[in-house]
C-alpha cells in the first residue's frame, strides 16, 4: 500500500514540470546569457541533482503506468529516459584535447583537454614523420603503425576520433650552458602555440622562466601564423626570475645571451603540428528513445479511440 | 480546486529549490551571473576582491625574499602549489650563490580585471619594485638599490571560497598615466 502510494505520488506531471522547467530555463540562462558551454552548464551540482531526479521519478513512472496497465505512457516515459540516458553518456563520454606533435617526437602530452568522469587513460599511438612543406601542405603522420598523408587543417577519422592538423610552426633547438662549463640542458621547445596558459620554458634545475616568440618586424607586427612563418633566425627572448626581466631583447639564431652564469643559444628547430582530437558522440540511444516514443503515442491514441 | 492547484504548488516548489541549490553548491557559476548582471555593483566587488588577493600576494612574497626564505606566511599566501613551488624554487636558487634578494614594491597599477569563466579571472596590473641583493652573513648589500616597473598578467581560480594567483607572465604594457577607478 505504501509503495503504491509512493509510486503514485513520487512523480507526475507537477513533478516533471518542476524538474525540467528550471532546468531548461537554466540551460538557455547560461547558454547565451552567460554564454557558457554545456560541459559547464551540466556540470553544476544543482542540474545534476535535478536531472537525476527527473531520471529516477521517470523511472517510478515506469514502474506505476506497468502496474496500472498503461504501456502506451510507460512506453514514452521509457523513450524520454533514454534521451535523458544519452545525455548522460554524451557528458560522461566527451573527450576533446590538442596535442602537440614534433617532428620525430616519439611521445606526446594532452594539453586543453576536457573529459568526461568515464573517460580514462586515453592514448594516442601518433606521431609526426614529416613536417608539411608549404601553406596548404600534407603532413606525414604515424598512426597505429602506419604512415598517413594527412592535409593541414583537413579533419580526419581514426577508431571513434576526429581529429585535425591545425597548422605548423617550428620548435628550435635551445641549449642552456653553464658559463663555467657544461650542458645545462640541450631541447627543443615548440613555439607559437595559441595557449590560454603561459608559454613559457624551464630548464634544469633554473628557476629562470624563458619566453620565446617570433621577433617583430620593424613594423611592429608579428608574422602571421602559419608554416614557416616564424623568422626562426631572429626570436624575440625574454628571461624572467620571478618578477625581475633579466634579458629582453631580440636574438640571433646562434647567438649566445648570458643570464646568470649561463649562456643560452638557440639553432635551427624542427617543425611542429598542432593536432586536435575529438571523440566523436554517435546517438545510440536517441533512435530506439524515437521509436518508443511513437509506439508510446500510438498505443495511447488506439486506447482513447476505443 | 485544491487537486487542480496542487501540480502549480510542486512546480513552484520545485523551482524555488533549483536557484537556491545552485546559490549553495555552485557559487562559481553564480558570483559569474551576478557580475554580468547589468551594472557594476557585483563587478566592482569581485575586483576588488581580486586586486585584494594581489595585494597580499605580492606582500607575502616581499616577505618570502625578505627573510631569505622563511616559510611562516605560506599558509595565507594566495597561489597555487605551483605557484609556492616556483618562488621556493627562486629562493633555493638565490640562498645557494648566498644571497638575499629584498624587494620591496612602489607601485601597483591596475590595468584590466576580468571575469573569465565561473571561478576564473585574470588581471593586468603595472607594478614597480624596488630591489637590491644582500649578502646572507651579515646583509651587507651586495648592489645598489634597483628599480623594475613592467606588467604582469595573473591568472586566479576561486578556490573554497578565496581567490588564488594560479599564473601569471610578464606582458608588454605602457605604464597607466591614468589611475582607474579601483586603484589601490
Amino acid at each position: 500500500m505504501m509503495i503504491r502510494k509512493l509510486l503514485s505520488s513520487t512523480f507526475d506531471l507537477g513533478v516533471a514540470a518542476g524538474l525540467a522547467l528550471p532546468m531548461l530555463i537554466w540551460l538557455g540562462a547560461a547558454k547565451f546569457g552567460l554564454k557558457l558551454d554545456t560541459a559547464a552548464i551540466a556540470g553544476t551540482a544543482a542540474f545534476r541533482l535535478y536531472y537525476l531526479a527527473l531520471m529516477f521519478c521517470s523511472l517510478l513512472w515506469i514502474v506505476n503506468a506497468l502496474r496500472g496497465r498503461r504501456y502506451g505512457s510507460a512506453l514514452a516515459v521509457l523513450g524520454l529516459l533514454l534521451v535523458m540516458l544519452q545525455g548522460v553518456w554524451w557528458h560522461g563520454s566527451r573527450f576533446s584535447a590538442k596535442v602537440a606533435l614534433g617532428e620525430g617526437e616519439t611521445t606526446a602530452e594532452f594539453h586543453e583537454m576536457d573529459k568526461g568522469p568515464w573517460v580514462k587513460g586515453v592514448s594516442l599511438p601518433i606521431a609526426l614523420v614529416k613536417g608539411a612543406d608549404g601553406e596548404k601542405g600534407e603532413v606525414v603522420l604515424f598512426i597505429d603503425g602506419r604512415e598517413r598523408k594527412v592535409r593541414l587543417n583537413a579533419p580526419f577519422f581514426w577508431k571513434g576520433f576526429r581529429l585535425k592538423a591545425t597548422g605548423q610552426q617550428q620548435a628550435p633547438l635551445f641549449i642552456v650552458d653553464a658559463a663555467r662549463g657544461g650542458n645545462v640542458e640541450t631541447a627543443y621547445v615548440k613555439l607559437g602555440m595559441d595557449r590560454t596558459q603561459s608559454d613559457f620554458f624551464q630548464v634544469g634545475v633554473l628557476p629562470h622562466r624563458f619566453y620565446a616568440s617570433p621577433s617583430l618586424h620593424p613594423g611592429g607586427e608579428k608574422p602571421a601564423e602559419g608554416p614557416g612563418s616564424i623568422n626562426s633566425s631572429k626570436l624575440h627572448l625574454r628571461i624572467v626570475r620571478d618578477k625581475l626581466i633579466i634579458v629582453d631583447k631580440d636574438v640571433a639564431m646562434g647567438e649566445a645571451v648570458y643570464f646568470d652564469g649561463h649562456y643560452i643559444t638557440y639553432k635551427e628547430g624542427a617543425p611542429w603540428v598542432e593536432v586536435t582530437v575529438e571523440k566523436q558522440q554517435r546517438p545510440y540511444l536517441l533512435i530506439p528513445a524515437g521509436v518508443l516514443l511513437i509506439a508510446g503515442a500510438a498505443l495511447g491514441l488506439r486506447k482513447r479511440a476505443r | 480546486m485544491s487537486v487542480e492547484l496542487r501540480p502549480m504548488k510542486k512546480i513552484f516548489y520545485l523551482a524555488l529549490l533549483f536557484p537556491l541549490m545552485l546559490v549553495v553548491l555552485d557559487q562559481n557559476v553564480c558570483r559569474y551571473a551576478l557580475v554580468r548582471l547589468p551594472g557594476d555593483f557585483w563587478l566592482k566587488r569581485e575586483k576588488a576582491a581580486i586586486l585584494g588577493t594581489l595585494k597580499t600576494y605580492n606582500s607575502i612574497l616581499s616577505d618570502f625574499y625578505a627573510s631569505g626564505g622563511v616559510p611562516s606566511l605560506l599558509d595565507e599566501f594566495p597561489a597555487t602549489k605551483a605557484i609556492k613551488h616556483g618562488i621556493f624554487r627562486d629562493l633555493g636558487y638565490i640562498k645557494s650563490a648566498e644571497k638575499i634578494l629584498v624587494y620591496d614594491m612602489a607601485e601597483t597599477i591596475p590595468v584590466e580585471v576580468r571575469i573569465t569563466a565561473p571561478g576564473q579571472a585574470e588581471a593586468v596590473v603595472f607594478e614597480s619594485w624596488n630591489y637590491m641583493y644582500q649578502r646572507v652573513a651579515d646583509r651587507k648589500p651586495l648592489t645598489l638599490p634597483k628599480g623594475m616597473g613592467h606588467g604582469f598578467k595573473y591568472r586566479l581560480a576561486r578556490e573554497k571560497g578565496k581567490w588564488l594567483v594560479q599564473g601569471w607572465d610578464p606582458v608588454d604594457i605602457e605604464e597607466p598615466k591614468k589611475k582607474p577607478e579601483f586603484y589601490f
